[in-house]
Formats: C-alpha cells, structure tokens, sequence
C-alpha cells in the first residue's frame, strides 16, 4: 500500500480560511488507483445524498406550501436536471476528485441574474424563492474545491444577486440576514464532514505509515531470528557434539558423542520454527516453556499498545504459573487477539480446576496481582472454573463494542473548531430570529425558549461537551417547543422558522462526534414536539407540519448518520487493509530471511562439520586422525559463529591450517548490529542504524621497555571524511562514514590477520578481537610466540589506510586498530 | 564439599546431552569434580534438594529467561556461578559479569582449564579470564576513575588476549604483579561498579519486559 500524504505542501491559494479545517487540498482525495473502490464509492455516494437532502430540506417548505406557474416548475426542474448531471458525470467519470463540480457555482449565478433580469415583480419573486437555494449549495462546492481566486469573486457575485432577490421582497437588512444565513450555516456543516473526512486521509496515511514501521522492525527483526535461531543451533547442539567427539576417548564418553551427533543433526534438519510474530506473546510462550508446560499460542492481529501488552504480559505470567503450580497438566492454550483498541489475552487448561469461592483462589493472584495489573491500564479479568473443568482466565482491555457507529480515531482529537462551529450558528440564527421578530406572537414562550436555548449553548461551549450530553439535549428539545409555540403557527412552512434550523447544527455535530443516539433522539423528538405543538395552536395541515418538521430535523441528521457509518466503514477498512498489507508482508520477509540465513548457514557447515556429525554419529571407534578432524572442525564452525564478520574464505583456511600445526587461534567479533549487513558479503549499502561511535580519547600511551619496534600510523585518507559526505553536520552523513570506516578497518583487519596466521605454528597463541563501538579500539591482534618470519611489509601496506598502533617484539605482535574521530565531530 | 572432598557442581543447559558428555569425561580427568545436577532451567536446579559447590551456567538459555537474571537468582542462594558457554562475546558475559557471575569459560576449553576454573572459583576466588578484562576495559565509566592508570593497561593488554608474562614484561614488571593489578581490578569492580549495575539493569530489564510497572505509573494493588 503507497501511503497518501495529506500533509503535502497546502495550496494556499485555496478555500478553508478557519486555521485547523480542511482545506480543498484535503478534499482531493488520493489517487484513484490508489483507493479502493469501495471507498471511493461510499464517499462519492454519501457526498451525493448530503447534497440531494440539503435541497430538500431548503425547497420542499415551499413547494409544499406554495402554487407556481410551470415556467417556475420548468426552470427548477431544468435545473434540477443539469446538478444531476453533473453529480452523475463525476461519479461515472470516476476521477475520485470533487473538482468535477466547478460547473455548479456559475451555473448558479447566471439562474440568479436571470431571475433579476427577468421583470416579475416581487410577489412572483417571492414565490420562486425556493430556485434561489441551490446558491447554498453552489458557495460551498465554490468554497471547498476552487482557488480564491476563481471561488472569491464567484461567491461574492452570487451573494450580491442572492442579496438582491431577496430584497424584492424584504427590507435590504433582513435580505442580506438571509442570504448570510442561506450561505454560510451549510458551509458549517460541509465543513465538519470536510474535517472528518481529511482525518479519515490522515487515518489512512498514517495506517499506511504504521504498516511501514512495522515491517521494517519484522523485517530486521526476522534476520536477528533466524541468526539467533541457527546461533543457537550451533551452540547448542553442532558445537557441543564436536567438543564432545573429539575429547572422545573412552568407550562411555564416545556413547555421549555419539547422541550427541545424533541430536545435532535431528535439529538440523528439523525445519527452522516460525516464532510467534509478537514479542511480548513470544515472550509468554517461552516462559509456559520454561515452567514445563506446553502452551498452544494462537495470535490475531499485529499490534497492541504497548503498556497494554506489558500489563497484560505480567498478569499472563502469572495466571501461566498458576496453571503450572495447580491445574496438574502440562498442556495450557494461550489466545491472543488484539488491535490498536482492544486486547484479549486467555490462558486456558483443561486440568483440575478449583471452587472460585474457595480459599484456593485467593492464593493464586486471582485477587491481588493478576487484575492488580489488568487493572492499572484500565482492562477487565474474567475468570470461570470449576473442580475437574478446568480454568479459563480471560483478560482484556478496551474493545467497547456497539453496533451504532463510532469515529474512535476520528472524534477523538481535540477540535476547538466543534465550538466555534456552534457559536457562528448561533449567532446567524440569533440575528435571523431577531430580524423575524414581527412573526413570534407569545414573546415570553419565544422569550423562555431562546433563553433555553442558550443556557444549552453555553454549557457546549464552557462546559465537558460529553458530561453534559443528555442535560443538554433534553434542554434544547424543551426550547425547540417553546420557540415553535411562540412564533405564528402558520409559519411553519416559511424560513421565519429559524428556530429550526438552529438545533439542526447541534443534531449534526452530536453524530459526527458519535453521539449518535442523542443526536438522532434530539432531532427526532424535536420534530415530533414541533409538528405537535403546530397542530395544537391550530397551524397549517397535520401532513404538511410533520413533512416540514421531518425534512428540516429528521432527514439532514440522517443523512449525516450515513456519513458517519461510511467515514467509520472506510477507516475500519482501511485499517485492516493495512494490517493485511502489513501481514502479508511480514510474512514474505519472515521466510526470505529463513530461507537466505539457512542457506548461508548450511553452506558454512556442510564443508566439514556436516560429514563430520554424520560419521560420528554412526562411529564405534574414533582414530586420533578423527578426533584431530573434530576438534579442527570445531575450532572453524566456533570462528564462523563467533567471528563471522572476520572469517572470510582465506581467513577460515589460514586458521585451519595454523590449528593444524597446532597454533591456538582465538577468533571473536562482536555484532554491532545484528541485522546489518557483513561488508564484502553483500551489496546492500552499510545501514544508518550502527550506532555511532563515540570519538574516545587516544589510546593511553603504554610504557614499553623491551618493544623492538614501535610504529604508529595515522591514514590522512580514512580520518578525513570523504569528499561525498563532507556534508559531516547531518547525523546520518557522519555515522555512514563512521560506518564506512568501520568497514574499511574490517577488511584491513581480515588481511593482516591471513598475513599473520601462516607465522602461528607449535606452541603459539593468536588472540583477534573485533569490538567496534566500544573502546577506543576497533580490534586488537596479540600474536604471542610466532613461529616464522612476520612478513613486515605486506603488514604495512594492509594496515595503510586505517589509524593503529602496532608494536613487534622478538617474543610477540601487538596490534591495536584505533577507532576513528567521528568526521561529524571533529576534535 | 561432598563427603568424600569433592567438588558438587550443578549445571543448567538446554542441551543436556552435551553436558552429560561433558560430566563423564570431566570425572574421568579430574575425579575431585563432580557434575551432582543436571537441569535445563534455574527453575529445575532451584527445586532440586542436590547441595552444590557452584554452578556451571549456560549463557542464553533459550526459555524467555534473561541471563543476567538466572544468575542473581542462583547467587542468591549464595551460590558461585560459572558463565559455560561457547560464545564468548561482549555484550552478554558483561551483563551475566554484572549480575554477579564469578567467571565465565568457553565450552570448548581443555578440561584442565575447566577443572582449574571450577576450583578456583569453588574456592571464592574470582577465575581471571580475558573475557572478564574485555568487560573492565569497556566499561569506561568504571575502569576510568576507579582503576589506577597501571591497573587499566594491565586490563587492557590482558583483555586484548596477552599471556601475563607478556603484559609483565610490557609493563616492565614481574607476572606477580601483574596478577595483582588484575585482582585488584576485579575486585574494585565487584565492590563499587557491580551492585549498583546489577540493580538498575535488572530494574530497567523488568520494566521492558512488563515485569514491574514503569515509574510512574499506579502501583498495582
């Protein structure tokens, strides 16, 4: 999967001027190939019912209401008919980008200036108004997709016609309250879905991210498995049988070298296991083992937080020691199944079981220490057994399940804009209800409803949003009826309703937070006591007040509850596509590293270890030519465990061939990293993750009373950074030529010590260490009593392009490769 | 001790095969020695009622236990520990040296040196080996301000794989000064560096493993 980056460099030339919402940037969404269709779909469609509902909320009032002659008819339709149009094309055309609705805003204006144009007369006007609402729907498309440039001068004409239709018919202030009104409140709404849906983006790419990271921790992960695993092999099992064989002199201690051989080569050819992906449920499993039992692991999912998973691990361990000290069988089933929101941890065993009531289980952590720890991240335990049944510890955390859906990642960020949204709405219908003054009829019912409804505002605005959330509703239900019953009755099928349209925002925000169920139950109640409250003080017919209460609260939160389930659908999908993505991969990573690292290894062994294990394994005598063989064999398969990064071909022959003449030859390197790559075995470039090395001070000069000659060289070349990574104040440029002349000390190092080795005869030691990264030093050589010549010049010429220090006596060679100043750190 | 004056030692590691092989041919050579306990776990050589002298420690044994843990636990019974193991590297032996090992010795070392090392540190005394001065020598932080300057070199030379007559004549001293600047090296090590390492790295160790709750965080009831 590509990650999608919302956080590319924003157009600022385009819409979202309120710092922290979306900007049209965010609303293209993605490359199609690179979303799912499905997803492309859900939006596409949702976006298209959002749009349809908001019409009908706006005209269906007055179409119920109102007789037009068919030229109006024909103009809306006709309209009507060209927004479909261009909804269709987008959707068929499939380009997955809003930008296809640029039509619509100009379409509009020139409807507007035509209306003006054509000479009816303010009555008609009035009656035609429903045509002016698609301008709603215009602004918002030209605010979210357009450049200010193009939207700015677009949106400010259509205001501007929109302003002066309405006030055919309305004093100029009123005109323009209503056309501030018609404009802006569904951009506030658009908004808060334009939000949801760039955190749905952000969800996306940071899904994708995460799979990224993951992968790349398996895949180093796997490489330092599989050395561990065959490490392990070969210390445990290959190594021991060959000490073994070759110390092998009595009948009874060859018996021992024969199993030996035996179960070396068993373990060999035994398939490499696959270890449980996650460490801390690898970690429970070993320790089943290591307390006798035999545990079934079974994991589900790739990831759980990680103080969850420490939690859960502790309280695991404990309920495992519990089934190893009483359930009286070894055979115990670990279950984990876990997500970035939820976590289940069980220990199962069909052993003997206890009486929950008993005293039994207070003694064993069921009280105290195993929801002790549950209990510290906030999880829950559940226990069930019963005497000869078995026992079941099931541990858990988070994972709140509902149908109804919920935007966790969504909705959870802090979103100050939710307020401000609340209060720009507020504010518009204030003024709408203010300017409308002349239809409420009982001031004090309208009076007390607008002070409800503020009381209920303010505690949103100061107060827990989520504390209050039942207070708040029922409150605002209560002012809704006030209001309705207030204001003249027979305006219920006209804009002067505004007190509507005020709750419509809260309905909205309330479901998009996933407080569906108050969201809904405010708007429908709402309806509900409004057309009541119509049809009490005698208002316009029971149908068209319940349509008019039910398109205007019911139908747009609706809509919005789609939406949500759609935004919640697609981040669940895209989730689980990640983690799929993430698995699969891993999975591919986990077997070329088997694979690779068991090819490689096997490789080394079979020269001589292999056959060696294998005639050992059936041997009933052992010459002293065999065991010599053995102990040679040993002495190589040690270096390649213990030296790899040292022991190349002509390296691992020299020491043979000086263990032959019956040199001891004491090889050790030590992994900086484990994952990396050896220089010289392969083509991947040195890795940034070697640790840096710290500068250190120069080697203490040591007195030295008898040293034949002492030479010391500095190699200009290698101390200074080379020319490509002069830029040495970037941290990944310095350690890469830290690393990189970690590696050139490395290769010098492999030729002096092939130099060396042939001088290693009867009754000499060598001594090579390899330690990068810790002292001062790189490595150090000791060659104690060398039995030839040392081969002075090719020594010099090897050791050239890396800082030593190299003191030759008659008795011994001491050779100490320094480590070089951080080129990042010069001094 | 044994009834007899020979040396009890327990071993724990997970290829008991091995060590099988290795405690009759250990007896065979050096009939003072004897491996009493076999076990694949601490765990096991901990329940075991056996008696021993000392024990004989695999590195990694592979059972999601930490080395340097397995070794406090058996020095807390007061018991020396003997690092056996084939892989001699840094990292490892200077945890298991931190968490109190008296020594540690390659499996592959001739069975004179294994029965020399077995009694010495039977004996409470610390077995010198260059694995053990690879671990002062890096430990900056200690060898610095706590080890004389000669006492350092000594370290060093013998860690870089030097004979003690090497280092002695390098130095310009007798071998049995030399064997002094290390004794007591290792023992400045062990009084002032080790426990306090021991603690934190076990602590920081637990708190990764999810053992101990990290600092902080509510303690758990």
């Amino acid at each position: 999967m590509r990650a999608t980056s919302t956080q590319t460099p924003p157009d600022l030339g385009t819409g979202g001027s309120i710092t922290g919402l979306p900007t049209s940037a965010d609303l293209r969404w993605a490359d199609p190939e690179d979303q799912q269709w499905v997803d492309r779909l859900i939006i596409r469609v949702t976006a298209a019912v959002m749009v349809f509902t908001w019409w009908l909320v706006l005209t269906s009032p007055t179409l119920l209401t109102g007789h037009y002659p068919w030229a109006y008819e024909a103009t809306g339709l006709g309209l009507l008919a060209a927004w479909y149009a261009v909804l269709v094309t987008a959707a068929v055309r499939g380009s997955g980008n809003l930008r296809i609705l640029w039509p619509l805003p100009p379409l509009v204006l020139v409807l507007l200036v035509g209306m003006l144009l054509v000479p009816t007369g303010p009555p008609a006007l009035q009656g035609q108004v429903w045509l002016t609402h698609p301008a709603t729907i215009a602004v918002n498309i030209g605010l979210l997709i357009l450049p200010w440039r193009v939207a700015l001068p677009l949106i400010v004409s259509i205001a501007t016609a929109l302003t002066l239709v309405h006030s055919e018919w309305m004093h100029l202030p009123q005109a323009i309250a209503q056309t501030a009104a018609i404009m802006v409140g569904p951009y506030v709404v658009f908004l808060i879905s334009g939000h949801l849906l760039a955190r749905l983006l952000q969800l996306r790419a940071a899904s994708a991210d995460r799979a990224t990271a993951v992968v790349r921790a398996q895949e180093s992960r796997h490489l330092a498995d599989q050395k561990a695993y065959w490490d392990r092999l070969i210390h445990d099992h290959v190594l021991g049988a060959l000490v073994l064989g070759h110390r092998a002199t009595t009948e009874e201690s060859l018996a021992h070298a024969r199993d030996a051989a035996r179960e070396a080569l068993a373990s060999l050819e035994a398939p490499a296991a696959a270890p449980p992906q996650d460490d801390w449920v690898r970690r429970l499993d070993l320790f089943a083992r290591s307390r006798g039992l035999v545990p079934t692991t079974v994991v589900v999912g790739l990831w759980a937080p990680p103080e969850v998973s420490r939690a859960l691990a502790a309280a695991g361990r404990q309920a495992i020691e519990n089934v190893a000290r009483h359930a009286g069988v070894t055979a115990v089933r670990i279950g984990v199944t876990q997500s970035p929101d939820s976590v289940v941890l069980t220990i199962a065993d069909d052993g003997r079981g206890f009486d929950l009531e008993s005293v039994e289980s207070t003694r064993m952590g069921l009280n105290g220490s195993i929801p002790g720890h549950v209990h510290a991240v906030g999880g829950s335990m559940r226990v069930t057994s019963a005497p000869g049944h078995g026992t079941t510890v099931t541990l858990g955390w988070g994972g709140r399940s509902s149908s109804a859906p919920r935007l966790p990642v969504l909705a959870s960020s802090p979103w100050p804009s939710q307020q401000l949204i609340v209060l720009v709405w507020a504010a518009i219908h204030g003024t709408l209800g203010a300017l409308y003054l002349d239809g409420v009829v009982r001031p004090w019912l309208s009076a007390s409803g607008a002070l409800l409804y503020l009381a209920g505002l303010a505690v949103l605005l100061l107060g827990s949003f989520r504390r209050f959330v039942p207070a708040v509703c029922v409150g605002l239900l209560a002012s809704s009826v006030l209001l309705a019953a207030g204001a003249e009755p027979i305006d219920a099928a006209d804009g002067r309703l505004w007190f509507c349209g005020a709750l419509l925002p809260l309905v909205v925000v309330l479901i998009l937070v996933g407080r569906v169920v108050w969201g809904m139950a405010l708007g429908l109640g709402s309806a509900v006591l409004v057309t009541g409250t119509w049809l009490a003080l005698g208002g316009p017919p029971a149908a068209q007040a319940a349509a008019v209460a039910a398109l205007q609260l019911v139908a747009f939160p609706l809509v919005c509850l789609l939406l949500g389930v759609a935004l919640n659908r697609t981040a669940g999908r895209i989730a689980q596509a990640g983690e799929e993505t993430a698995r699969e991969r891993i999975a591919e990573s986990e077997s070329a590293a088997r694979i690779a690292e068991g090819d490689r290894r096997r490789a080394a062994l079979d020269r001589d270890a292999i056959p060696l294990l294998h005639r050992l394994r059936s041997a009933t005598s052992l010459s002293k030519e065999d065991r010599e063989a053995l102990r040679l064999a040993e002495g190589s398969t040690r270096d390649l465990l213990v030296a790899a990064p040292l022991v190349d071909d002509r390296v691992r022959l020299a020491a043979a061939e000086a263990r032959r003449r019956g040199a001891r030859v004491s090889l050790s390197a030590e992994d900086v990293d484990p994952a990396a790559p050896i220089p010289g075995t392969s083509s991947r470039t040195s890795s940034d993750r070697a640790p840096r090395v710290s500068p250190g001070p120069a080697p203490r000069g040591s007195s030295r009373p008898d040293s034949g000659s002492t030479s010391r060289a500095s190699s200009g070349a290698a101390s200074r950074p080379a020319p490509g990574a002069s830029s040495g104040s970037r941290p990944g440029a310095s350690s890469r030529a830290a690393a990189s002349n970690r590696d050139r000390a490395l290769l010098s190092l492999r030729e002096v010590v092939a130099l060396l080795l042939p001088a290693c005869g009867e009754g000499s030691e060598i001594v090579v260490r390899w330690h990068p990264g810790s002292r001062p030093e790189t490595a150090s050589v000791v060659l104690d009593a060398p039995t030839c010549r040392i081969p002075q010049p090719e020594l010099s010429r090897a050791l050239r392009p890396v800082p030593h220090e190299l003191t030759v006596t008659a008795d011994d060679l001491f050779l100490r490769l320094l480590d070089e100043p951080d080129p990042g750190h010069p001094g | 001790m044994g009834p007899d004056g020979s040396l009890r030692v327990g071993a724990v590691d997970d290829a008991p095969v091995v060590l099988a092989g290795l405690a009759a041919s250990l007896h065979t050579a050096h009939p003072d020695i004897r491996i009493v306990t076999v076990a694949r776990h601490v765990e096991e050589l901990l329940a075991s009622t056996e008696a021993v002298d000392l024990v004989l420690l695999d590195l990694e044994l592979h059972d999601g236990t930490d080395p340097a843990d397995n070794v406090t636990r058996l020095t807390d019974r007061d018991w020396p520990v003997l690092i056996f193991t084939q892989d001699l590297r840094g990292r490892l032996v200077a945890r298991a040296f931190r968490a109190g090992a008296a020594g540690v010795l390659s499996k592959g070392e001739d069975l004179d040196v294994v029965a020399e090392a077995v009694r010495t540190v039977a004996a409470g005394e610390p077995f010198l080996s260059r694995e053990w001065a690879a671990v002062v020598a890096d430990d900056s932080a200690l060898s610095g301000p706590l080890l004389a300057p000669r006492e350092v070199e000594a370290v060093r030379l013998y860690a870089a794989g030097m004979k003690l007559a090497s280092v002695a004549r390098r130095l310009g001293v007798t071998d049995e000064t030399v064997r002094t600047y290390l004794l007591r090296a290792r023992r400045k090590y062990e009084s002032a560096g080790r426990p306090a390492y021991t603690k934190t790295d076990l602590y920081i160790r637990a708190v990764e493993d999810g053992m101990l709750p990290p600092p902080g965080s509510p303690p758990a009831s």
